[in-house]
């Protein structure tokens, strides 16, 4: 197991050294002059070239490229051209923010979903099932942004219940983190019901009720822990969409997280934070997948990575 | 071997599948899976019920054990009305009547070690646990031709046999009176069939089982059965003790059946009966005798009147307008 972890460490090394380039590439190829932005409007044409000196502007991609790695080995990701600031610095600043709203959306998708999944499943074509899974359709359907809005208005405005914005108390994220959870939940029912009557079909069900299991026994440990590895491969998967419907609902809701972070740096052109951000985000999902991989081992006997010990 | 009173008797048993169509789902017809059987089993008996695919053997096994709910009829166990037990004595009784199934693969749960997996009927009925649950558990294995050391392993490292006498381990760890085998052997390569047929026939002698023996290769219900039922459209048509079953079987179905078992001696072979056509769909059957669409020796009065299963020889039942009831 441990040898397998360490492979799939190695391995993520190139696909991260492919995110680098992917984004390394696309910021430089969006229109607009870094050096004039920052410089400011009023720049001296000198001015501007010396910012564009100053940050390697001038030099080739591969230059610039090489020069960013060999800096963000020694853990130095240069420095916000907005804030001045070490980006490190306003990656650490914000990162604990997101995986808080990212991590509580999981948890309420995993609760809400599952559950109802495991539900629709027993009580097939009750008028459970087809109000959940109408209910899933439409979570599937709605953008995070609407949703966003959508809460704000009742829960805010009409119920003046929850703050619409900013970050504190729990009550701050209440809105933001169901918004982004509910998705995920819907798309974790609709996967969770199909998975389960598919692991209901199957005849050890029938073995497990013939033992004269009760009914609860025989959907949880039976029929659920297996109906689980399409689930949570989903979930690891949901991880990533998770931090990108983060930017959204960041935005919405005021949190000052990374997603909120990147929007601000990209209309700021701010390319060191932007590069940072991604890349970051990256690592992240790289290694909630790897985790994935692992848990799949512990949840199927089956599964196996590497050499199995002789017993 | 036969005992006076029966240890399973089943009454006019039907179970019906609804087809719902529709946006609401509304039932438009009913799929006669089985449609009123009946028949006794005595105890130590093996009573192999035989029949095409989709005949609706397999359901009225698993309907008489009530893993399916019956749409009518009754169940006699052991002096016990089956289908009018509550809950908790259904689970109780489950300790007598066990089942085999039929693929070996999806009969075990993959997550569970075999030890689990068989030890957990155990508990559940509070017979053993811990060490001893550990003991009985390696015994049975032992008993079904495995090895104590295959407590700890999984299904998946398993070969089909094995699996099967994992899954014969499994019904018999409870020490049951009667076991519905469904197909047990059909989804097996054919060298270890005959390993797991003679396990079973050792298992009965040794534990007194009773057997509902569900297969649709004669060749095998011969050497297991002591009675014969054959299934058609979720009828029983013939019902007869084996020898004689095979001497002289009566329904048209029958004959047909046994005119397609390949013969042990050549030269010998027997005049086959080739059915036209396929069987009429169970959601709608044809009026009349429900074989009479590929019955060979059909009459005007088959396609109108259903024959009634009837004493037609001594112990001997079938359901055929062509041959004489006898009283």
């Amino acid at each position: 197991m441990y040898g397998y972890i360490i492979r799939r460490l190695l391995l993520a090394i190139p696909v991260l050294i492919g995110v680098s380039i992917l984004v390394f590439a696309i910021i430089r190829f969006i229109p607009g002059d870094p050096a004039r932005a920052i410089a400011g409007v009023h720049a001296s044409p000198e001015y501007i070239e010396q910012v564009r000196r100053e940050m390697l502007l001038d030099e080739g991609l591969h230059v610039q490229y090489f020069t960013y790695m060999s800096n963000l080995l020694q853990g130095d990701m240069g420095r916000s051209t907005f804030t001045r600031r070490p980006v490190t610095v306003e990656l650490a600043q914000r990162f604990p923010n997101t995986l808080l709203l990212a991590a509580t959306g999981m948890v309420i998708a995993s609760i809400i979903g599952m559950s109802a999944g495991v539900v629709s499943a027993t009580k097939r074509y009750s008028i459970f099932d087809n109000a959940s899974m109408l209910a899933a359709l439409v979570g599937v359907a709605a953008p995070v942004f609407w949703l966003g809005v959508m809460f704000q208005l009742l829960f805010s405005v009409h119920l003046g219940w929850l703050p619409s914005g900013g970050i504190g108390t729990w009550k701050h994220l209440v809105m933001p983190a169901l918004t982004l959870g509910l998705a995920t939940a819907a798309l974790l029912a609709r996967i969770t019901r199909s998975s389960m009557l598919e692991v209901l079909g199957q005849d050890y069900i029938t073995t497990a009720r013939s033992k004269g299991l009760v009914e609860r026994v025989v959907i949880y440990k039976h029929a659920f822990k297996n109906a689980l590895i399409p689930v949570v491969t989903v979930m690891g998967l949901q991880f990533g969409t998770l931090l990108g419907g983060a930017v959204l609902t960041e935005t919405v809701f005021s949190w000052p997280g990374i997603g909120r972070l990147m929007v601000d740096s990209i209309l700021a052109r701010d390319y060191p934070v932007v590069q940072g951000a991604v890349l970051l985000l990256a690592v992240f999902f790289v290694m909630i997948n790897l985790i994935v991989d692992v848990i799949y081992a512990f949840l199927d006997p089956r599964i196996t990575y590497g050499n199995r010990e002789v017993d | 071997m036969e005992a006076p009173q029966p240890i399973l008797e089943v009454e006019g048993l039907k179970k019906y599948f609804s087809i719902k169509a529709g946006v609401f789902s509304r039932v438009t017809g009913h799929v006669r899976a089985v449609d009123g059987i009946s028949l006794k089993i005595h105890s130590g008996e093996t009573y192999g019920l035989v029949g095409e695919s989709g005949c609706g053997k397999s359901t009225a096994g698993m309907t008489i054990l009530r893993m399916l709910n019956p749409t009518a009829g009754s169940v006699n166990f052991m002096g016990e009305d089956v289908f009018a037990m509550g809950k908790e004595k259904m689970r109780n009784l489950r300790k007598n009547m066990q089942i085999i199934f039929q693929d070996p693969y999806s009969s075990l749960n993959p997550r569970m070690s075999v030890g689990e997996a068989i030890g957990e009927a155990l508990e559940v009925h509070g017979i053993a646990r811990g060490k001893e649950r550990r003991e009985r558990v390696e015994s049975i294995l032992k008993v079904c031709g495995l090895d104590s050391y295959h407590y700890r392993r999984y299904p998946h490292e398993f070969s089909g046999g094995q699996r099967q006498r994992v899954g014969i381990a499994r019904a018999l760890v409870l020490e049951p009176r009667f076991i519905v085998a469904d197909e047990p052997i059909s989804a097996l390569d054919v060298s270890i069939q005959s390993q797991i047929v003679n396990l079973l026939e050792e298992l009965q002698e040794k534990f007194g089982l009773t057997f509902l023996f569900i297969s649709h290769d004669l060749s095998v219900v011969k050497h297991m059965a002591d009675r014969v039922g054959v299934m058609y459209l979720g009828r029983i048509v013939e019902d007869a003790p084996k020898k004689e079953f095979y001497a002289s079987p009566l329904h048209p179905y029958s004959q047909a059946l046994l005119s397609a078992v390949p013969s042990m001696l050549p030269g010998f072979d027997k005049k086959r009966v080739i059915l036209k056509g396929d069987v009429p769909s169970p959601a709608n059957p044809p009026p009349g005798c429900t074989f009479h669409t590929r019955c060979p020796r059909a009459v005007k009065m088959c396609s109108e009147e259903v024959p009634v299963l009837k004493k037609v020889g001594p112990d001997h039942y079938a359901s055929c307008h062509l041959v004489e009831e006898v009283s």
